[in-house]
């Protein structure tokens, strides 16, 4: 298998702040799942932002699908953009489209026939439990059907790649299994899967590949490997700062 | 009707005032250009008709024998005079209705003793000039009038032309100051809509996919703004022509609009559309090339 994402001693920094991500370096090959875990602040969304091309790193090199992208033109940023689908932390749903017009957007983008736009979206939004919900704005859906209709949009368009911030967050177990699935089988289908989570127990039954980011600091296990000590990450880290304070 | 379109209409106060300010602005435009045509068909119509023309006065001495012995001297005088192409002398009763719209019926009375009047048709490139005849005519009646209606034709045209540059700078202007109220509508859409622009980039659509989204939407409001100016402007069209046929001056030939014109009218509101269109859709893609 194929490197798809390259990263090789890179660091981020906000502005004059201190470096949120220091000497980063790993390798996704093409099919492989990843779960990317960490606790709060560690730096997991600056590195799915690093990865879905929504900041260049200060120092560095990344390449995607074999591309620099340290020295990519900008006009070539959208080409890698559409193999990349993403779900927000934060869902990013426009609140003036219908949940069908968010989903539709990445074909929209590339110019799919709106036939092909209605077939595809209305099979997916009735895959996600969402089919009686086309119609309904963002605003009026809850938490976990916007969820679902972000999730919908970063799969519509088929992409090699997919970042997940936290994709299971707002949706009960049912539905958490049900979207894990869909991950599954794209993962099958031969893309890439990268899932930042807090989901200790889906990350362990999963059995995939961890991104561990602790301090801005990456550590690659090949399985889930709970802490020797017993302790959670969050707590490892606590106890450090406890222990530095002392 | 407007294609569906990505970016939220509701969300951009812009929308609502920029139909307005493009209304008010082809309002503006429709008339400068109206005048514009007007001015140049009266200033074609009054250099050409005229410009060859002198037109000779002699006063009325009140006794018919004398009189036509002057006539008939000066007559003689012009047809030596080289440059002179024709002379044609206008009967009292042609004299009469050119005095009546001034003077009314006391046109026509037989108290008012009327100047025998000689329009000449010269050729002014043989040198002849209103005022070398004045001298020589002089000689003979010292009291006759000699004028150039290419004088004061010229005067008048050059004053027709100049108010036609006038009526051109202001829809230039109109034209510059509807692409700064596009500018800047846009950008302030731009500034509105800063998340989903950035939603657009990361499911990968290109600048161009974003700038059109927002260059239909400028071209939409700019027509239906276009169309409503133009509503208003035809009828005030309308009733200035009124206005100024009933002033019944017979010296002004009448202000009609030409065909070049009326087109001229039509093609604003697309035009206007247009640069709405073109004007947005550079902003936005100069505003997102600074972005990654």
């Amino acid at each position: 298998m194929s490197e798809i994402v390259l990263f090789e001693n890179v660091g981020l920094r906000y502005g004059l702040g201190p470096e949120v991500l220091q000497d980063i370096t790993f390798s996704l090959e093409t099919g492989s799942f990843h779960f990317l875990i960490g606790p709060s602040g560690a730096g997991k969304s600056s590195l799915l932002k690093l990865m879905y091309l929504a900041h260049r790193p200060t120092r560095g090199m990344i390449s995607l699908f074999g591309r620099d992208v340290s020295t990519l033109p900008r006009q070539d940023l959208p080409s890698l953009r559409r193999r990349i689908g993403v779900v927000f932390q934060e869902f990013r749903l426009l609140d003036h489209l219908s949940a069908f017009d968010n989903v539709a957007l990445p074909l929209r983008v590339t110019g799919v026939k709106e036939s092909d736009i209605h077939r595809h979206v209305e099979e997916l939004l009735a895959w996600v439990g969402l089919e009686d919900h086309m119609d309904f704005r963002p605003p009026t859906l809850s938490g976990g059907q916007q969820q679902r209709v972000a999730i919908a949009r970063a799969v519509i368009a088929r992409p090699q790649i997919l970042y997940a911030d936290e994709p299971t967050g707002n949706v009960d177990d049912r539905i958490a299994a049900r979207i894990m699935h869909l991950f599954e089988e794209l993962n099958k289908l031969g893309t890439t899967v990268v899932i930042a989570t807090h989901n200790k127990s889906m990350v362990k039954s999963a059995g995939h590949a961890v991104l561990s980011l602790e301090c801005g600091q990456l550590t690659v296990k090949k399985v889930w490997e709970p802490s020797p000590d017993g302790e959670t990450e969050v707590e490892k880290v606590l106890t450090r700062r406890r222990k530095s304070v002392a | 009707m407007l294609k569906r379109s990505d970016i939220s209409v509701e969300m951009d106060d812009s929308g609502r005032f920029l139909p307005w300010l493009i209304a008010f602005m082809v309002y503006l435009a429709a008339l400068s250009i109206a005048g514009l045509f007007v001015l140049n068909g009266l200033t074609k119509e009054l250099g050409a008709g005229v410009t060859n023309t002198i037109t000779i006065q002699i006063p009325a001495t009140g006794i018919e024998l004398q009189d036509s012995i002057r006539r008939e001297g000066v007559i003689r005088e012009l047809n030596r005079t080289a440059g002179v192409i024709s002379s044609n002398l206008v009967s009292g009763a042609e004299v009469t209705e050119l005095l009546r719209p001034w003077l009314g019926d006391a046109a026509g009375s037989d108290q008012l003793p009327l100047p025998q009047v000689i329009d000449l048709e010269i050729d002014r490139s043989t040198g002849i000039t209103a005022a070398e005849l004045r001298t020589k005519l002089k000689e003979g009646i010292p009291t006759i009038v000699v004028d150039d209606h290419g004088e004061w034709l010229t005067n008048l045209v050059n004053a027709l032309r100049s108010t036609e540059i006038v009526a051109l700078t202001i829809v230039i202007l109109i034209s510059l100051a509807t692409i700064g109220t596009v500018v800047f509508t846009t950008r302030t859409g731009m500034g509105l809509q800063k998340d989903t622009i950035t939603v657009l980039h990361f499911i990968g659509a290109r600048d161009a996919y974003i700038a059109r989204q927002f260059a239909l939407r400028a071209a939409w409001l700019g027509l239906k703004g276009g169309l409503g100016g133009l509503a208003v402007a035809l009828p005030t069209l309308f009733a200035l022509r009124f206005a100024i046929g009933s002033l019944n001056i017979g010296l002004l030939p009448e202000l009609t609009l030409s065909t070049p014109g009326w087109i001229s009218l039509a093609l604003v509101v697309p035009c206007v559309s247009i640069i709405a269109h073109l004007t947005a859709r550079s902003t936005v893609l100069k505003s997102l090339a600074g972005q990654l």
